[in-house]
């Protein structure tokens, strides 16, 4: 029997909608007083009868640096995925990044952020089953390491999403650039690839990912603009 | 500032009163408008073979090739040839669909089961012609069959699939009709297999049957979700959450037997077990066919063999449907 495509696109949408999406990059926490706003697109990959489908999953978001702490920059990070609006779900995340360590010759820059996901499907006004009204919720903890080169930024991640739901190991390791083109400093963009759950492996193919059975391999992009007064920069070089 | 959060917010809940559900992503058909070589002369596997154009009757003499024990214990070289097959056009009942069903007539050789129809509901993947396999075995056990295609599959109007309002209506429609197209005395077994698990529990809920058999069958989006993306994303944030199987059957009470396949690459063990575990059914079998697969090829039935497939069928059939 040829049926197990018939779920795919459920499914798929149901991990990209929600941890599965590209947001900006945390790897440099912005400086109290700098503002940051982008958009970011992307998600898994899925193998959908032969074709591979990078997901259509948009993030509107927003970084504020708002404090140092022992010289190293704090910021926030807020956002709302869009594409979970257009399903009548209101998906956002809220979420800290912080500079552990400043770049010094070889050694990278390395940041943590901590970013929590909440969605819920109770303002949708559609007829639902009962009991169909739900909410959920996600924690993502991230470490990057990153390089400042010519005032291009290269960053390496690995991150770990624990569905509260669902708490499982899901290691997700990520590379990616910002850069920014032209005299624009202030306008950025990057692309970056992320290997969701690199150490799931699952038997079933109801959802074939491109990477099946082993994790989900996606790419995601976006576009940022940076304003704000920038205050002191003595810890990142 | 103030004003800007109550934009944000306003446009927030504005987003959030989308209207776009993937329940209608669940469906694998293949209408016969749409059938090509690809379907027919260039498939390869004989089980997925789909040559029947609109316009011809289906072909009830075939023989399939079976698995090659799949006889073994029996005096069959063959399964026999339905005879007298009738063909019903239903028009459903918001007169946008025409569906194609069929009544096999029992043989009339084994008294035990000839006084029991089988609705059969099929499994997701093209319609009627691919399943004609399955319905040579339930016919040669003696049983009455009838199959209908869902609406955008087979020969059934609309060529596009139906939402999930549709295809629980069309359902109920064709369960309360089966008493009246099926031999007079009969009783009526209602025959899930796969996505056709989804109309049976509903047409089992809105008319129950003297049993239901479900063959690895659809549990629910949110076992999907689990199981698929490692989240536990509840079944209501991309669909209706009408196809929570393993939730509906809670409410069906009549004797249940459903077949897990070892092998099956949709459903996992524990996913259909939760929709055996949640009938509520007293007389109710969990059969785990080893070797078999999700389909029609090397599924439940051919992996058994025909006389085990018989006996676990007749096993839970006899004594609730007598």
């Amino acid at each position: 029997m040829k049926s197990n495509q018939y779920v795919t696109l459920l499914a798929l949408c149901t991990t990209s909608l929600l941890t599965a999406c590209t947001t900006l990059p945390t790897a440099r926490p912005l400086h109290p007083g700098e503002h940051q706003a982008g958009v970011s697109l992307g998600g898994p990959m899925v193998n959908y009868g032969g074709t591979h489908i990078p997901l259509p999953n948009a993030v509107v978001e927003g970084r504020s640096g708002i404090r140092y702490i022992r010289l190293k920059p704090l910021d926030i990070n807020y956002g709302l995925n869009v594409t979970a609006a257009a399903f009548g779900i209101a998906q956002l995340h809220l979420g800290t990044s912080y500079l552990l360590l400043d770049e010094n010759g070889f050694i990278p820059a390395l940041s943590m952020t901590n970013r929590l996901f909440v969605a819920t499907n109770a303002l949708t006004p559609q007829d639902k089953a009962p009991g169909t009204k739900q909410a959920w919720g996600a924690h993502q903890l991230a470490f990057t390491a990153s390089y400042m080169i010519k005032n291009q930024l290269i960053y390496l991640g690995l991150d770990q999403y624990t569905d509260f739901g669902l708490p499982q190991l899901l290691l997700t390791p990520s590379l990616g650039v910002e850069f920014a083109p032209g005299h624009a400093k202030d306008l950025k963009f990057h692309l970056e690839a992320r290997y969701y759950a690199i150490n799931k492996t699952k038997s079933l193919d109801t959802v074939e990912w491109t990477t099946h059975p082993r994790g989900a391999f996606g790419f995601g992009l976006g576009l940022s603009y940076t304003f704000g007064q920038r205050g002191c920069s003595c810890s990142v070089k | 500032m103030q004003r800007q959060i109550t934009t944000a917010l306003a446009a927030i809940l504005l987003l959030s009163s989308g209207c776009m559900q993937l329940d209608g992503a669940v469906h694998n058909a293949r209408h016969c408008s749409i059938l090509g070589p690809e379907h027919c002369e260039d498939e390869s596997d004989e089980f997925s073979k789909l040559c029947t154009p609109c316009d011809e009757a289906y072909t009830w003499d075939i023989s399939p090739p079976w698995p090659s024990n799949f006889l073994e214990n029996t005096d069959l070289d063959r399964l026999r040839t339905p005879a007298n097959v009738t063909q019903h056009t239903i028009k459903t009942e918001d007169g946008e669909g025409e569906l194609d069903l069929y009544v096999i007539p029992s043989h009339g050789e084994h008294t035990q089961t000839s006084n029991i129809t089988i609705l059969l509901q099929h499994g997701n993947y093209a319609g009627i012609e691919h399943y004609i396999p399955r319905v040579l075995i339930l016919h040669e056990l003696g049983f009455e069959v009838i199959i209908w295609d869902y609406r955008g599959y087979g020969k059934s109007l609309p060529d596009t699939t139906p939402n999930p309002d549709q295809f629980m209506a069309d359902a109920r429609q064709i369960r309360d009709l089966a008493d009246t197209l099926k031999n007079p005395p009969n009783k009526l077994v209602i025959y899930g297999m796969s996505l056709g698990a989804l109309p049976s529990v509903e047409m089992a809920l809105h008319n129950p049957p003297c049993a239901m058999v479900l063959e690895t069958p659809f549990t629910s989006f949110a076992e999907i979700t689990k199981t698929n993306t490692a989240t536990s994303l509840g079944s209501g944030f991309l669909s209706q959450g009408d196809y929570e199987n393993d939730q509906k059957i809670k409410e069906y009470t009549n004797p249940l037997l459903v077949f897990h396949a070892s092998e099956d690459n949709l459903f996992p063990e524990p996913s259909v077990r939760k929709v055996y575990d949640n009938a509520g059914s007293t007389e109710k079998r969990f059969r785990i066919i080893e070797g078999a697969h999700h389909g029609v090829s090397d599924g439940v039935p051919e992996t058994a063999g025909f006389t085990t497939y018989s006996d676990m069928l007749m096993f839970t059939l006899m004594p609730a449907c007598q």
